[in-house]
């Protein structure tokens, strides 16, 4: 553990006198997950609204603009599947702050992070809830992002092998169309990539607002792997293990 | 006598259907199936062999669609033979007898043919009111269902009211009617939805019956799969120019005369399945999106409903009323974030620079519950 | 004293319910109830104009395009929109086609059995019958052998035992009249009939992607675009030649088939020219622009009115003028039952007040269908190809008048013969006839136009809601197969608020108004003779002689 002196944002009188200390959070398969998963999902909804509505068109003959689309979505679905399988992984395999346990508000602590967090972003209370990983509110919102990508995975594996029709993926998807019309799943699918938008927003501005708060260089953070707390605020996520 | 004496090669040849005829029928109706071919022998002899069950078609709440089809397909001898394949004794539309005769008829088939006839039904059954908006000889349309329908071997709801309900069952539905399967909840129903249905599926989903003595594999609604189990989309033969991003834009515009796609026209084919592209209809003259205009997704399930307003693409949300697109919805979840979080983000910088004055109040206080 | 029932009426579309009372062999008072409602006209409330015309398409697939039709035309009416040519041209076609097949069917399919015994043929010598058909016609099956073969399928269906669709027919009933090589010919032209209609209904399936249920209209005009160099345009000349190709079959089998087959019938029951009149009231709305929709003085079939079965006047038509009675009908309306709401101010709100069912017979007394009963002026009026064709004969119409002249001569009849069951068969034959000798020079038109560089096929100047008022009122008139189609639209906020359709069959089969008058039925079936009332054959030929479609009638 390197220790550095650390002045960014508001800090309080107590604590700014503190030493910081920088600590390793995010390790490599949580950052990569991170941002190929954001990427692909700016790629995904690019490719995604054009096909639900093809507003650049093309008149001449031997343009595929369309299938170049689907075939963009396909490939980056992959990819997108993949860096999900892989933070999957890492809810098992990860450190502390990764683990799955942090996606739940489950047990005294976390619960009165959750609610603590919720007064804060209401105004009631002044100080955000310190954590060193994510916030449990955060962390309960991550989880339902991660069910979101997982019902779109699965609606989108669905739609997908309408056309491959290939028996092992059917394995895994070919229940679905049999319960809900392929005309819902694609409403479904459709309409969870405005939910992924509209999270977006909430987090980065989160993201920046509380790193702001807690000065942690939280947004530095996700690229990194690094954030930085003062002595006392470790001691204290380490009596909560 | 239940079943007609006599194989059905007789019967064809009675009636004037060729072997070449009857020969060509049996692969087309394999092909429809989407039997491998090995199996045209076992149609062909099946068929030459089956006893002629009897037929009776019911008709309730419906506009006869189905019975046309039936009649106006010119598929080859489609009509012809299927009227050979069984002993049609009952059918309002093109029945001889009526009156006290065509009660009689259907009695006399409910009572000595029990447990061995093919029930047909078109249209939706009433419930609402004591099932008053549809009565025949006196009867209410439940009860004769109920009781033709209980007897029968097999049961066959032809065209999207006698499936789910279809146009007479959709908002505000005056009349409570319902599908065939929803009527008569004990029974096993083979739906084949469309509207109509295309009777070429009809045909084959008959004579799949007549060979293996059962219904072909069928779909969470008990539609066939063979017909109900492929998206038209990828059957459809505009699907080049939608990949290409060659589109109708308007009507009678020069894509619609290069018969490019016609998805932003509000075409449902991305959303339905059928087999419409590929076995076409009237003898496999044309289908819809041929003649240039969208699908409607006649054969999917309370299509009305669900596939409406037919010139806008999907998807809508159900429930929203006519107008809201699923779109607006999703824009309108986005929008009021952003806002919400312009808002926040307003109300968090009067809290910074309120927060200096009362840090020292703040911190009097724990900074989390524990310490 | 016996009151009979029919129901179901069959050999037709839908659930109709024919009640008589018969005295002395004769029917002195009848009662004609359709027993089957949907609600067709609440269903498309609230819905999207444009597309209101795939609903209304579904209230009848016998007569399939004619609602889908009115339904534009309504729209179109009320937003105030012109169809291109070529939308015009297509939709003549598509009509004509349809009046074709309709009308074919109907006499082979749903009527001929009232007249032909099919065990009659058994008896007949295929001889014999070959030598009657050469002499009616050059149709070319009329060989003796072709005629034994039928006559072998007939025998072998009977010696089955197992009937089909012929299982409890009236055979062998006294008011059967026709030798057995009629009875043979005509069995033969049944089969050919079916496999006639069916591949003459791919015109339908050119011009509107399927039958039943076409799906190529628009408010605005039609998705049929043309192209004479598009392999892949809906209508190109390789599409054209086919559509002339079928339309041409239509001609050789109603003038070697259909015509003759309808004279040698008649022939043989000329009394069922006194027997069917009417309320004598005839109105026919016009069909077949051949120019702007509202020219109404240039539609091929004219538009106007015959009254008290006097052909030397033609009255001209007010559609304000219509109007509908629920007096004994199972309605209310908000106003009251007695008088008669017209249809741009109609209201559909079902109340049945019959009996409960099982039951054996109506309540005549009160009300006693789910028709509602449409009159003009308070006139009763008959409405269908025998209206048609009397409009266009007093109107001077020169091709339907030489057409009607030579039928009446045929048969020495004046022309008050026509008011009659027999009159609608042969109207229907003729009208017939009169479509399938223009249909293909309409399609040929098209081409020219084509050709010429005129390939407007849609009006989108009003296709966007945005464009529209904020509440417009139509109507949309058509001439259906079975007669004078109505549909009202009122359109609110670009959404449809109230809708109300007046449909032949509700013409000709709508129960009794506030003041008692019989709908046509009830008229055309009084002193009916009855031979036999267990087998009311004779009720089943005047009701068949105006085609009924009770799924259209109520909606
Ligand atoms: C965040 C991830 C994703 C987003 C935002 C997204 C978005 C979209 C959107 C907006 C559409 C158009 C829907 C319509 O027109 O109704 C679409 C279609 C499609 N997506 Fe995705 N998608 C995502 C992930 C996936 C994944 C993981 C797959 C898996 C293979 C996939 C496969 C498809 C397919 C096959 C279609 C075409 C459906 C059709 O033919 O109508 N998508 N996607
Ligand atoms: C669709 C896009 C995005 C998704 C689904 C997403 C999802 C997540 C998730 C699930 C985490 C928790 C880390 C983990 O345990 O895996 C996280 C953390 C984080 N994300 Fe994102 N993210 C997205 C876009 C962004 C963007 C554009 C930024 C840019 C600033 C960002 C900044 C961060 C930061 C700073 C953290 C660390 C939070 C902390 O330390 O508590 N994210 N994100
Ligand atoms: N009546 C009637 Fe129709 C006709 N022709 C409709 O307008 O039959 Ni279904
Ligand atoms: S499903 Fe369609 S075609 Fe069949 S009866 Fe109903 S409305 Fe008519
Ligand atoms: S016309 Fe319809 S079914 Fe065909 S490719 Fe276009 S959207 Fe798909
Ligand atoms: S509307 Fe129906 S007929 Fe086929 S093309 Fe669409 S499923
Ligand atoms: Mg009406």
């Amino acid at each position: 553990m390197t220790t550095v002196t650390h002045s960014i944002g508001r800090t309080s009188p107590s604590e700014a006198e503190e030493k910081l200390v920088r600590v390793y959070i995010w390790e490599w398969p949580v950052r990569i997950a991170h941002w190929v998963i954001f990427l692909s999902i700016v790629v995904l909804s690019f490719t995604g609204y054009y096909m639900y509505a093809p507003f650049i068109t093309s008149r001449g003959s031997g343009a595929f603009l369309m299938g170049e689309m689907r075939f963009i979505h396909e490939v980056t679905a992959f990819v997108f599947v993949a860096a999900f399988l892989l933070r999957v992984y890492w809810f098992f395999k990860g450190n502390k702050w990764a683990r799955w346990r942090q996606f739940l508000p489950i047990g005294r602590y976390q619960w009165q992070g959750f609610i603590g967090q919720l007064q804060y972003y209401l105004f009631v209370r002044r100080k955000p809830e310190f954590r060193m990983g994510h916030n449990p509110l955060a962390g309960a919102t991550y989880s339902m992002i991660f069910a979101l990508m997982l019902i779109e995975i699965l609606t989108g594996l669905a739609l997908y092998n309408r056309i491959l029709g290939s028996k092992v993926l059917g394995f895994f998807v070919g229940w679905l169309p049999m319960l809900i019309s392929i005309r819902y799943l694609r409403e479904i699918h459709f309409l969870i990539m405005f939910a992924f938008g509209a999270f977006v927003i909430h987090h980065v501005y989160s993201a920046v607002l509380i790193g702001i708060e807690e000065r942690s260089g939280l947004v530095g953070g996700i690229f990194s792997g690094y954030k930085f707390f003062s002595e006392s605020r470790i001691k204290e996520d380490a009596s909560h293990e | 006598m239940p079943l007609l004496k006599g194989t059905l090669a007789e019967a064809l040849k009675v009636r004037g259907v060729s072997r070449r005829e009857f020969a060509k029928f049996c692969s087309t109706m394999v092909a429809t199936l989407a039997l491998p071919p090995q199996y045209l022998a076992a149609v062909a002899d099946a068929l030459q062999r089956a006893d002629r069950p009897v037929l009776v078609w019911l008709e309730f709440q419906d506009c006869a669609g189905n019975t046309e089809s039936m009649l106006r397909s010119s598929n080859p001898p489609v009509a012809d033979v299927v009227l050979n394949l069984l002993s049609w004794e009952y059918h309002e539309t093109i029945m001889a007898g009526a009156g006290k005769q065509a009660e009689a008829a259907l009695k006399r088939v409910v009572q000595q043919d029990a447990g061995k006839y093919i029930a047909v039904v078109e249209g939706a059954i009433p419930t609402a009111d004591g099932g008053v908006y549809c009565t025949i000889a006196g009867r209410t349309a439940l009860d004769i269902a109920t009781e033709v329908c209980t007897h029968a071997a097999a049961c066959i709801a032809v065209g999207a009211c006698a499936w789910d309900g279809g146009l007479v069952r959709s908002n505000p539905n005056p009349t409570g009617a319902v599908g065939l399967q929803e009527a008569v909840p004990g029974v096993k129903v083979v739906n084949l939805g469309g509207c109509p249905h295309n009777v070429a599926n009809t045909a084959a989903v008959l004579v799949h019956y007549l060979t293996f003595h059962e219904m072909p594999a069928l779909d969470q609604y008990n539609r066939p799969l063979f017909a109900y189990g492929r998206l038209i989309h990828d059957q459809c033969e505009r699907r080049a120019h939608y990949d290409a991003g060659q589109f109708v834009e308007e009507w009678g515009d020069e894509g619609s005369r290069k018969g490019w796609c016609l998805y932003k026209m509000g075409c449902k084919g991305p959303d339905a399945t059928y087999n419409c592209p590929t076995v076409r209809w009237n003898g496999g003259t044309s289908w819809p999106v041929k003649s240039g205009h969208g699908c409607i997704a006649c054969a999917s399930h309370r299509f009305w409903d669900a596939m409406s307003p037919f010139y806008k693409p999907l998807p809508k949300v159900p429930g929203f009323g006519v107008d809201v697109a699923a779109e607006e919805i999703g824009w309108g979840v986005v929008g009021g974030v952003a806002a919400l979080t312009a808002a926040h983000a307003v109300g968090s910088v009067i809290r910074a620079k309120k927060g200096n004055g009362d840090i020292q109040k703040e911190e009097t206080k724990p900074a989390s519950p524990q310490s | 004293m016996a009151r009979i029932v029919v129901d179901p009426v069959t050999r037709i579309e839908g659930h109709l319910r024919i009640e008589a009372q018969v005295e002395g062999g004769k029917i002195s008072d009848a009662w004609s109830s359709g027993t089957m409602f949907r609600g067709i006209e609440l269903i498309v409330r609230n819905r999207d104009p444009r597309e209101v015309w795939l609903w209304t398409q579904r209230i009848c697939a016998v007569c399939t395009m004619v609602h889908a039709l009115a339904s534009v035309r309504a729209v179109e009416n009320a937003l105030g929109i012109e169809v291109p040519n070529n939308a015009r041209l297509v939709r003549n076609i598509i009509s004509a086609s349809q009046y074709i097949q309709d009308h074919v069917v109907h006499f082979y399919h749903l009527h001929a059995l009232d007249w032909v015994d099919i065990t009659g043929a058994l008896k007949a010598d295929p001889a014999k019958t070959s030598q009657l058909a050469q002499s009616l016609s050059a149709w070319p099956k009329s060989s003796t052998a072709y005629f034994k073969g039928v006559q072998d399928r007939v025998k072998a269906l009977v010696e089955s035992r197992q009937l089909s669709l012929f299982t409890s027919g009236y055979w062998g009933h006294p008011a059967y009249r026709l030798p057995p090589e009629a009875d043979l010919m005509a069995v033969a032209h049944y089969l050919e009939a079916l496999e006639f209609q069916r591949e003459f209904i791919r015109i339908h399936a050119v011009l509107g992607g399927k039958n039943p249920h076409l799906q190529s209209y628009l408010v605005g005009g039609m998705t049929t675009s043309l192209d004479p160099n598009e392999p892949q345009a809906p209508l190109n000349p390789e599409r054209l030649d086919f559509l002339v190709q079928v339309a041409q079959t239509a001609k050789t089998f109603v003038d070697q088939v259909l015509i003759p087959d309808v004279l040698a019938v008649a022939g043989f029951y000329q009394d069922w020219f006194a027997l069917g009149e009417g309320p004598g009231n005839y109105l026919s709305y016009g069909a077949f622009p051949q120019g702007g929709i509202k020219d109404t003085a240039r539609y091929f079939l004219p538009q106007g009115i015959i009254l008290n079965n006097d052909i030397s006047k033609v009255y001209p038509v007010d559609p304000g003028k219509v109007a509908e009675y629920v007096t004994r009908s199972w309605y209310e309306y908000a106003g009251g039952d007695q008088a008669a709401k017209p249809p741009s101010e109609g209201e559909t709100n079902p109340k049945y007040s019959g009996p409960k069912p099982p039951y054996e017979f109506l309540d005549v007394d009160k009300k006693y269908s789910w028709l509602k009963a449409p009159r003009y002026e308070d006139r009763v009026m008959e409405v269908g190809p025998l209206s048609r064709m009397l409009v266009a004969y007093a109107s001077g119409q020169p091709e339907v008048k030489a057409m009607v002249d030579g039928v009446l001569a045929k048969f020495k009849a004046p022309p008050t013969a026509l008011f009659s069951t027999l009159g609608r068969i042969a109207a229907r034959a003729l009208e017939t006839q009169l479509l399938s000798n223009h249909i293909v020079g309409w399609i040929e038109e098209l081409r020219a136009n084509m050709n010429s560089g005129d390939l407007r096929i849609h009006n989108g100047e009003k296709w966007d809601p945005s464009t529209w008022p904020s509440s417009a009122r139509g109507y949309g008139l058509f001439e259906a197969p079975r007669g004078s189609l109505g549909h009202w639209a009122e359109i609110e906020n670009t959404l449809v608020k109230n809708y109300q359709i007046v449909v032949p069959t509700t013409w000709n089969a709508g129960p009794r108004d506030a003041k008692g008058q019989r709908g046509p039925y009830e008229t055309a079936l009084l002193k009916t003779p009855v031979a036999d009332p267990e087998r009311p054959l004779e009720i089943l030929r005047t009701v068949h002689s105006f085609d009924p479609c009770l799924a259209c009638a109520v909606h």
